[in-house]
């Protein structure tokens, strides 16, 4: 009985961090059905006819349709670039370990460590030089970089989990290295690949620092879109802020939830190893 | 039938050398089991062969011609790796298929091929499961059924039955004999385990530390070794090695155990000797015949049929097999009076662990001083 | 010390049955080991003594206490599982006594006759003061058995512990474990799947399959009388050989063309199979009385220089043990030669659908003194 008692208040605890940490997502998407002084009311409204005014006014307008689009497309092919090459490369390092294989590997984490502010002059420099401002590709290509070394991390963890004696078994056959990287490998590292495609969108989703700096009117994203059309007439826009960022989270609560099977797994970095 | 011969490999990598010029023939349509401790060099030399490693130095010859350069797939060598290696996303059939489809052979022949030697290995049932869903076993055998719908005449398994129950690899190794019989292949058969190499082998290679210490038909392995390694090394329980002072005039050798009358074979290098005596060697004294000595026993093994007991003489502990039904209950610390049988044991040369010669009788007298 | 008594015992995972119901007393001061192949749930078992594992039915009693919804800790069990679990920054010494010094009821001397008892007795004398990092992975073991066993906790549990040491290190285990068992006496479980192990450890041997308890005898008795064909099987090296048996005219039974005369005839002869170890089989060049003609399929040299010889009789193949012997053939006939083998009947045991037959009538004038029924 005692147990039981007791097991109920780790329950009861674990509710209410988890409430407390919610509370703000809630707020913010319960006002972004409210009226403009229906959300500054105190004491809070808690109980009110819904009106999707905010969300109308939001989709009329232009310039989010434009980030909108931005934001998933520069999230979704500097994930799949990243992923893509970062694979190949946790490959290689796990299979053919060049030499100071664990150099190069602290040196990939060591970039990620940077702060993006430290890092942000020299790349901004570097852009206007080349004349990559302002360039969707450009911008795509940085942050697909950006995500490079922590998915060489994560991939490479899930590969040394696949014994090099599934590659054997190719080799003997007679199989080539294209078909031992994608039929026999890729197969089995699944978790780790949605694990890096999650944490890479979900980065890059976020960023907002080198979007606003090397980025421009192209390339603008969401978060900058939520910087810069915050402030109207003198004050902040909470019916704008709110329907925005609520429609600003949907995405990657989809893709975590639809994953989230594959995340758990991820999460675990590499330490579920491959059938042997 | 391709013949494999070895000559000269070695392989060293960077701090260590792993594999210190091997020659070897490897006898064509027969099971050749490679055995030696753990960290010989066995499986190295097997991955040579398959292709998977390029020697240092030295050439393997298929039938004569050197295969350095050729890829791993052209050498008509299946293989089935230490850890199943099954892929966990294919099914069990599709695992079995797979060096068949890559050879891109019709997929009614192959249909035919698996069912063919799902039978054999009793697998039928399992082809449609993943992986996953197999036991140890089962894991083993559609291992083994892969590595052999290959076309090709020689079959190297590395330790394949590792790691199992001991009931699995019992019946393992009986289907593995009769595979290998019914495909007419040469068989190479890696372990580290004495009993398993002895019960699998028509053939023994017997390595160590990156060197070949012996190779020969079974038999003249078990019983006429030419090298203390050997008889160290093959044979379970292990043998019992004495050390000896050779009085070669007299033909005889002082041991722990007793004087013993021996035959030279090769002209003693020098006094200091080595006896082996096989467990099977020490007995228990005939009634109404003196013991050499009264031991104490130190452990009892139950292996069912028999026992494996370990007597304590003085300093010495000997290891003998004595049938379960001849044996009463023994307890630690029991006396266990010892006999050893006339013939059998073999004499090497201490330093450089060559065979000198032959025990030709039991110990004239118990401890000589 | 208590002994344990499980009651209606089961461990469901989903739809897999671990354990099914199991009811059986552990008995008090003995060891006991849970044999069985893999996935027999031995380890479940185990693990629910321990309070591991929580039971899906039925309940666990030590002595006279019901310790089924107990968790381990209040449970006084000691256990050593498959790796050494070891207190990295203690020595020796220090990681014995440590759960001791949790015990208030205990001396200070008491204690160090214990730990000093265990030392002596593990012969781990010389490495007492030595930081456990300084071991190996057997010494660590034998610390860890040293430590349950110092506990005089009431029931001591282990969990295949020599599993993960080498063959060598193994033996001095082993060792330690029997000097041990000559000096302390405690209710033991012991899961192993190793048959060697459990023969040379056990006072009784509990013999697992698909989640029950099949046969619970003592070594010897288990392996001379199994009361099922699985039990012959799973027991030796190789295991027993089984043949079907046809009825015979008038009394008794044929097995291959070999007729067995029996003082009565069988009740019912279908599905009836006849079992007989390979170390009672003989084989010989020449006819004998009740021989067969077989042919050599096989043979290897086994344990102790015997030779293990596969045998075609009839339509089946069996194993026979030969004994070693000198001379250049070494007793042992040619592959593909055609010898007489004899199976004596006093050491045959007939099963009937897997089960053994409550008794197995004797041959007439037949001694049959080895074939007591049990």
């Amino acid at each position: 009985m005692n147990e039981r008692i007791r097991e109920g208040l780790y329950h009861a605890l674990l509710w209410l961090v988890s409430l407390v940490f919610f509370a703000p997502v809630f707020w913010i998407v319960l006002s972004s059905f409210k009226t403009g002084p229906q959300i500054l009311a105190v004491p809070p409204i808690l109980f009110f006819r819904p009106t999707f005014d905010n969300y109308a006014k939001l989709f009329a307008d232009p310039a989010f349709e434009h980030h909108f689009f931005n934001s998933i497309a520069l999230s979704v092919l500097a994930v799949l670039i990243a992923v893509a090459v970062s694979f190949l490369a946790a490959f290689a390092f796990s299979r053919f370990r060049p030499a100071a294989t664990n150099f190069l590997m602290f040196l990939l984490l060591s970039i990620r460590m940077l702060p993006g502010s430290a890092a942000i002059l020299p790349v901004y420099l570097m852009y206007v030089a080349f004349g990559w401002k302002d360039s969707f590709v450009a911008m795509t290509l940085f942050y697909a970089m950006f995500s490079i070394p922590f998915s060489v991390w994560i991939l490479k963890g899930f590969i040394d989990g696949v014994s090099p004696r599934f590659d054997e078994t190719g080799i003997v056959n007679g199989a080539s290295w294209f078909g031992i990287i994608a039929r026999l490998t890729l197969p089995q590292v699944y978790p780790g690949v949605v694990a890096a495609l999650i944490f890479n969108f979900i980065f890059v989703w976020n960023e907002f620092l080198f979007n606003y700096i090397i980025g421009g009117i192209n390339t603008s994203n969401i978060p900058v879109l939520l910087a810069t059309n915050l402030s109207q007439g003198g004050g902040i826009d909470w019916t704008f802020l709110s329907s925005l960022t609520t429609i600003y989270i949907v995405p990657p609560i989809l893709v975590v939830y639809l994953f989230q099977r594959y995340l758990l797994v991820g999460m675990t970095f590499g330490t579920v190893r491959g059938e042997v | 039938m391709s013949r494999i011969r070895f000559e000269g490999i070695s392989k060293s990598y960077r701090d260590a050398i792993a594999l210190d010029r091997i020659d070897l023939d490897i006898e064509p349509a027969g099971l050749t089991a490679v055995c030696g401790p753990p960290g010989c060099g066995k499986s190295v030399l097997m991955r040579i062969l398959i292709g998977l490693e390029a020697p240092s130095a030295g050439r393997i010859l298929f039938d004569g011609e050197d295969i350095a350069q050729m890829p791993a797939a052209e050498r008509s060598i299946g293989y089935v790796p230490q850890s199943f290696a099954l892929f966990p996303h294919m099914s069990v059939f599709d695992n079995i298929a797979y060096p068949m489809a890559l050879q891109a052979v019709p997929r009614s022949e192959i249909a035919a091929r698996v069912d063919q030697a799902a039978g054999i290995l009793h697998i039928r049932p399992l082809l449609a499961k993943r992986p996953s869903q197999l036991s140890g076993g089962e894991k083993q055998r559609a291992a083994i059924a892969r590595g052999i719908l290959k076309n090709a005449d020689i079959f190297i398994l590395d330790d394949p039955l590792v790691g199992l129950d001991f009931k699995l690899r019992e019946s393992l190794m009986e289907d593995l004999k009769d595979m290998r019989a019914e495909l007419g292949a040469t068989f190479l058969y890696v372990t580290s385990d004495p009993l398993e190499a002895l019960t699998m082998a028509e053939h023994l290679v017997v390595m160590d530390r990156g060197r070949l210490v012996e190779a020969g038909p079974v038999d003249t392995v078990y019983y006429d070794p030419s090298w203390l390694r050997t008889i160290e090394l093959v044979g379970f329980p292990r043998c019992n090695v004495l050390p000896a002072h050779l009085d070669a005039t007299n033909a005889m050798c002082t041991t722990a155990i007793g004087r013993l009358p021996i035959a030279l074979e090769n002209g003693a290098a020098s006094a200091d000797a080595m006896v082996a005596i096989r467990p099977e060697h020490i007995t228990s004294p005939a009634s109404g015949t003196a013991p050499l000595g009264i031991g104490k026993v130190t452990l009892v093994e139950n292996l069912g049929s028999e026992s494996v007991v370990y007597v304590q003489l003085d300093e010495t502990t000997l290891v003998t097999t004595v049938p379960a039904r001849a044996l009463a209950s023994l307890d630690l610390g029991d006396p266990f009076p010892l006999a050893m049988r006339p013939g059998g044991p073999i004499v090497f040369d201490r330093a450089s662990g060559r065979r000198i010669g032959r025990v030709t009788g039991a110990p004239g007298e118990f401890r000589d001083g | 010390m208590a002994d344990v008594r499980v009651q209606g015992l089961r461990r469901q995972f989903g739809s897999l049955m671990a354990v099914k119901d199991v009811s059986f007393v552990f008995p008090e001061g003995a060891v006991t080991c849970l044999l069985g192949p893999s996935g027999c749930g031995k380890t479940t078992l185990l693990r629910m003594i321990a309070g591991l594992e929580r039971p899906s039915a039925g309940t666990i009693r030590f002595g006279d206490r019901d310790v089924t919804t107990l968790p381990a800790r209040r449970r006084d069990v000691a256990m050593v599982f498959q790796y050494p679990v070891m207190y990295r920054t203690l020595n020796v010494v220090e990681n014995i006594e440590l759960p001791l010094a949790n015990d208030r009821t205990l001396t200070v001397a008491e204690r160090r006759r214990r730990v000093d008892e265990a030392i002596e007795i593990l012969e781990l004398g010389d490495a007492r003061r030595l930081h456990i990092d300084r071991l190996n992975l057997a010494a660590r073991q034998k610390v860890a058995v040293g430590r349950a066993i110092a506990r005089r906790a009431a029931v001591t549990l282990f969990d295949e512990p020599t599993t993960n040491v080498e063959v060598h290190a193994k033996l001095v285990l082993i060792r330690a474990f029997k000097e041990l068992r000559r000096h302390v006496r405690q209710t033991i479980v012991y899961v192993t799947h190793d048959q060697t192990e459990a023969m040379t450890l056990a006072d009784q041997i509990a013999l697992m399959r698909d989640g029950e308890i099949v046969q619970c005898a003592p070594p010897r008795e288990l392996y001379d009388q199994p009361n099922s064909e699985f039990g012959g099987w799973f027991l030796g090296n190789p295991g027993m050989n089984f043949l079907t048996v046809q009825p015979a005219e008038g009394s008794g039974f044929v097995v291959d063309g070999v007729p067995f005369p029996l003082a009565a005839p069988l009740p019912e002869l279908e599905n009836v199979r006849f079992g007989i170890r390979p170390e009672y089989i003989r084989v010989a060049t020449t006819p004998l009385p009740d021989s067969v003609p077989a042919r050599v399929l096989r043979r290897a040299v086994a344990i102790g220089g015997q030779h293990l010889v596969t045998l075609a009789v009839g339509g089946s193949r069996i194993k026979a043990k030969v004994p070693p012997a000198e001379g250049p053939s070494r007793g042992v006939p040619e592959v593909g030669s055609n010898v007489f083998v004899v199976c004596p009947i006093e050491h045959a045991i007939l099963f009937h659908r897997g089960k053994r037959l409550a008794e197995l009538p004797r041959r007439v004038g037949s001694s049959a003194a080895a074939c007591a029924p049990s």
